[in-house]
């Protein structure tokens, strides 16, 4: 069976799918709550929002939009999936990283981990809103 | 606030379990299989990182 494309969405179906996506990025569960998926919504916004609120316990590094190096690049890609949590970083985080001791090093992992998820949860939102997954909530 | 006191292993255990409960009910089916393939994607995190690190002991020292 050919896989549908863009093109076959309705206009109405593909907004959905968009506002469902942008809202599951900036809120983790936000996108899955617009779309009553209560259950997913709850797991998904607690388990991000306790990594990222543990990363920032263990003072772990945040990656700014300028990064120095490759290895920044991939650390604010994957820490801004983590959308409110990230932007909220200098007031969750207000003592700053600290990457002497390895409490930082697993600090830095908690946060970008809990972005990659909520990237995960984004891609699953959309693929509700566009009816692609099976029903169950 | 300032980081705990803490050990690898309870990391690894809380690490383990917001990983687990997303990869888990990413998977397709009724929440009791979601539920299961995320208890048994936590034991998996686990029993890997502890299998892993056991091999890589001798090289620590």
């Amino acid at each position: 069976m050919d896989e549908p494309t863009l093109q076959n969405f309705a206009p109405s179906r593909l907004r959905v799918a968009i506002l469902a996506g942008v809202l599951a990025w900036a809120v983790p569960g936000l996108g899955h709550l617009l779309l009553r998926r209560w259950i997913r919504a709850c797991v998904y916004f607690c388990a991000v929002a306790l990594m990222a609120l543990t990363g920032y316990w263990l003072r772990g590094q945040v990656f700014t939009r300028h990064p120095v190096d490759g290895f920044g690049v991939l650390g604010f890609l994957a820490e801004s999936g983590s959308g409110v949590f990230y932007f909220a970083a200098h007031r969750l985080e207000r003592a700053g990283p600290d990457l002497s001791r390895v409490a930082g090093d697993w600090g830095t992992r908690f946060l970008a981990t809990a972005g990659v998820l909520n990237f995960l949860c984004v891609l699953e939102a959309v693929e509700i809103a566009l009816n692609r997954k099976a029903r169950p909530r | 606030m300032t980081p705990p006191r803490y050990a690898h292993f309870p990391m690894l255990l809380l690490y383990s379990f917001c990983a687990a409960c997303v990869i888990g009910f990413l998977s397709r089916g009724s929440t009791a299989s979601r539920i299961r393939s995320s208890l048994w994607t936590f034991i998996s995190f686990v029993a890997l990182a502890v299998a892993i690190a056991w091999l890589l002991y001798p090289f620590s020292h």
